[in-house]
């Protein structure tokens, strides 16, 4: 009898997990049956059938369906066999749901490097075409499931993407950019500017970090001046702070603050740019040269 | 006044019929009870106590306790009998004391002294032979603390018998050591293990102690460091001079203000056993990896001091993560080892650092510390002449490697930072907490981060994979593009650098640092019509990847 009531239990807690899970880190799924036909033969819609269902694979199928994705790109055998480390391992891999209930989606964050950079973000998702996946250069993503939020509360996943904002410094910090992405007409949209709220707490955050004080505060500083700048608190915010940095002998610095015209790009922005191209390092005039391509100074 | 025995007086009758008469003249504790005589007597006799403050009549016979050792007779009362009609004269008769509750553990004593009565006293200024009692402690247990004894004292005059009970209690402190326990200071004010010794249950009163210790000369001491000590409580420390144990006896003489004799306990033997302490590593110290290849520390001697002398199990830990929590589970190297009494263990440490967590146990007693084993500061030269020997001279860019390093770490394995709560020469680790480590910023692991040549090797060897993936890469490009030159081997090594940095795109041809363009033609299938195929940046693509290349090369030592 007691048996039979902790079996029960059992069932029942599996059964409630696979159904209020929206999002399920590879470390929460439980070990599926094999798939013997491959992930991509399965149902990805949420109401798919239970034997079906995307939700209750475990980490080894959903690791073979990337990696066969993966190969297939590089037109290296399909067969699934682990693929060599210098065509990327994954980071992390996880079922969402990020449509509202309709299908999920397989989010996979890999290493291109063999240094465990997990800064390629794919979204694999399943239409009547078959397997379709998006590709973002994002950065430092070591678990796709924590990028899933929900800003507005409705229960319509979004993804909050981080991407570097500044260039990569070695061990030096590096400022971060943070998008919003959301399905739409089956593919993930940026649509950042919906989501302020999202940006102002965010600004709250980084004020706090800045009033304590940090190791290097120019990457939370620059963070926080895009987002005065995005929220049209401020359209040149960064602009003077930049303007110091590329006086600096800190190349570190100088990168930076070549990194803060680019983006503003205003016409004062380029001025600067035009300067760094003609007097600046070799190093620093080709970084402002690509932005000048970009938007050519008046 | 623990296990003070209460007593009762019992007056013994015999004919004719006796009446009481009480007289309380002090409230310190010596009782009596006169008991008046027949009319053939011209007045009523009263007894009076000779306590330790003098003569006193009472209506009880409860005495307070009496602190006794196993030296002295310690006088306990004095009693006699007088009219009570404050003549001062000896009542007649024959007057005694003997004891109708005789001691369990010492003997009573009885005299016959004279003794003057105090000023302010009953009868003051009179000098009376008085019946006197003492007490010797005896017994070989010393641990009982209290003997309960009861007195009688007797007149017998004209055929009436007067008698009266007088009770007290023996009291008998003893010495008792404490276990080696929490530090206290020793005569120069340092820290030090302390055992007290407690004289238990010690005499009332008492205005100094006097305390003596026998064997140890040189090893143990008391706390003023001398093998004598005077305290005014009933505690003294015996600290170890050397931290060594060794086995004592340890005597107390105890002194009253004035008047009383002194009392004497002990010696009492004593083992003073220190604790287990780790006497090296020191909690904190610090093992830098400073041999002259910057992989191996300093030996590390391993020894204890306390404890029973005996054998010595070791365990130790040694772990690394970053301040953020990289690795995420600690990397850790463990080991053990035995040794005997103080005897030394040394080991060193090649290529493996972190804090060190050391453990000894001897029984039931153990200590452990920490202590760390960061790296050191590596010349430049060091690095750099590393690096271009594992990347080769005919490479087409033989100091490459240097570039890279120069943008990874400022061509560093180790910089000054805050682990542990020290400030050492840690591994350095990326801003991000420590997701990656040293020279090349290698994924953080124990070896990448503490062994800057694997760092170095591991990292060139991964650059080397890029440059054949990038070959790879290029020719898949060219095979689909008519015309289109082979890379250079410099060329490939651009290719490489994307590849090798955070903005690698695997074999993505749209994510390289060189893709092809049609330069003045248009593109038909894999041709360029009226035109040429050429490499050019891929700053469209990848301008991360190509800036990061660039970094590199503008880098280069």
């Amino acid at each position: 009898m007691k048996a039979t009531l902790a079996v029960g239990i059992i069932i029942l807690a599996s059964i409630g997990s696979a159904i209020g899970a929206q999002v399920l880190p590879i470390s929460k799924q439980q070990e599926s049956r094999s798939v013997r036909d491959g992930v991509e033969s399965l149902d990805w819609r949420v109401q798919a059938e239970d034997s079906q269902n995307l939700a209750r694979l475990g980490i080894r199928d959903l690791q073979l369906f990337v990696q066969k994705q993966l190969a297939a790109e590089d037109k290296v055998s399909g067969s699934g066999e682990k693929i060599n480390a210098s065509y990327g391992d994954i980071c992390s891999v996880a079922v969402v749901d990020l449509s509202g209930g309709k299908t999920y989606s397989i989010l996979a964050s890999i290493d291109w490097t063999g240094r465990h950079f997990c800064n390629d973000l794919r979204i694999f998702t399943q239409d009547s075409t078959g397997i379709r996946h998006q590709d973002f250069q994002a950065w430092d993503v070591e678990d796709v499931a924590k990028l899933v939020v929900d800003i507005r509360g409705d229960g319509i996943k979004e993804l909050a993407i981080p991407k570097s904002y500044s260039s990569y410094d070695g061990a030096k910090c590096v400022a971060i950019w943070t998008s919003i992405h959301a399905t739409s007409n089956g593919n993930m949209a940026d649509v950042s500017t919906e989501f302020n709220s999202y940006y102002k707490n965010r600004l709250q955050i980084l004020q706090d970090r800045l009033s304590k004080g940090e190791d290097q505060p120019e990457c939370a500083q620059m963070e926080l001046d895009k987002i005065e700048r995005f929220l049209k608190v401020s359209p040149s915010a960064g602009f003077e702070r930049a303007q110091r940095w590329i006086q600096s002998n800190n190349p570190s610095l100088r990168s930076k603050a070549i990194v803060v015209f680019g983006d503003i790009l205003d016409d004062p922005s380029k001025r600067e740019l035009v300067k760094v191209v003609a007097n600046g390092s070799d190093e620093d005039a080709a970084a402002a040269k690509i932005y000048l391509a970009a938007k050519p100074a008046r | 006044m623990k296990g003070f025995m209460k007593n009762f007086m019992s007056a013994v009758f015999k004919v004719p019929l006796t009446v009481f008469l009480g007289v309380a003249l002090s409230s310190c504790g010596v009782m009596a009870l006169a008991q008046s005589k027949p009319a053939t007597a011209t007045a009523k006799p009263v007894l009076v106590t000779y306590g330790s403050t003098g003569p006193l009549t009472q209506d009880s016979t409860s005495g307070p306790a009496v602190w006794v050792d196993t030296h002295a007779k310690t006088f306990v009362v004095g009693v006699v009998w007088l009219y009570q009609d404050n003549t001062c004269r000896l009542y007649p008769g024959q007057q005694g004391i003997s004891a109708i509750r005789a001691p369990l553990h010492g003997k009573v004593f009885f005299t016959q002294e004279n003794l003057t009565n105090p000023p302010g006293s009953w009868c003051a200024g009179h000098t009376y032979l008085y019946w006197v009692a003492r007490y010797t402690w005896t017994d070989a247990d010393e641990t009982t603390l209290e003997d309960p004894v009861t007195l009688q004292s007797t007149d017998v005059y004209q055929g009436y018998t007067s008698t009266d009970n007088y009770s007290f209690a023996a009291m008998f402190a003893h010495i008792v050591a404490d276990p080696v326990a929490a530090s206290g200071s020793n005569a120069q004010g340092t820290q030090q293990d302390v055992a007290n010794s407690n004289l238990i249950d010690p005499p009332q009163g008492a205005a100094r102690y006097t305390w003596t210790m026998t064997g140890g000369a040189g090893i143990l001491a008391f706390s003023n460091g001398a093998p004598s000590m005077t305290t005014t409580t009933s505690t003294a420390p015996v600290v170890s001079l050397n931290g060594a144990s060794d086995t004592i006896n340890v005597s107390v003489t105890v002194s009253y203000p004035a008047g009383s004799n002194s009392l004497s306990y002990g010696p009492t033997p004593y083992t003073y056993t220190p604790p287990l302490k780790i006497k090296s590593p020191q909690q904190d110290s610090s093992y830098p990896l400073s041999d002259s290849n910057y992989t191996e520390n300093a030996p590390i001697p391993y020894q204890v001091s306390g404890g029973t002398g005996g054998q010595t199990q070791w365990s130790i830990e040694l772990s690394y993560q970053t301040s953020g929590g990289y690795p995420q589970t600690p990397a850790e190297v463990t080991s053990g080892f035995t040794t005997s009494g103080t005897g030394t263990y040394t080991a060193q440490y090649t290529s493996v650092g972190g804090q060190l967590t050391v453990k000894a146990t001897q029984g039931s007693q153990s200590d452990s510390v920490t202590a760390i084993i960061p790296g050191t500061a590596i010349p430049t030269g060091v690095l750099t002449d590393e690096l271009v020997s594992l990347y080769g001279s005919n490479q087409p860019t033989p100091r490459l490697m240097t570039g890279i390093a120069s943008v990874e770490s400022t061509i560093q394995q180790f910089s000054s930072s805050s682990l542990y709560g020290q400030t050492a020469m840690w591994p350095l680790a990326s801003y991000d907490g420590g997701s990656h480590i040293g020279l090349m910023q290698m994924p953080t692991s124990m070896d990448y981060a503490f062994n800057w040549q694997d760092n170095a090797s591991n990292g060139v060897a991964l650059f080397n994979s890029k440059v054949s993936m990038a070959k790879s890469v290029a020719a898949s490009i060219v095979s689909s593009h008519n015309g289109l030159p082979a890379l250079t081997s410099l060329q490939l090594e651009n290719m490489a650098l994307v590849l090798y940095g955070p903005y690698a795109g695997g074999n993505n041809q749209g994510m390289q640092y060189y893709v092809p363009s049609c330069v003045g033609g248009t593109v038909s299938g894999v041709n360029c019509v009226n035109g040429q195929w050429q490499w050019i940046a891929n700053t469209a693509g990848n301008a991360n990847g190509v800036q990061y290349a660039n970094k590199v090369r503008n880098s280069i030592q």
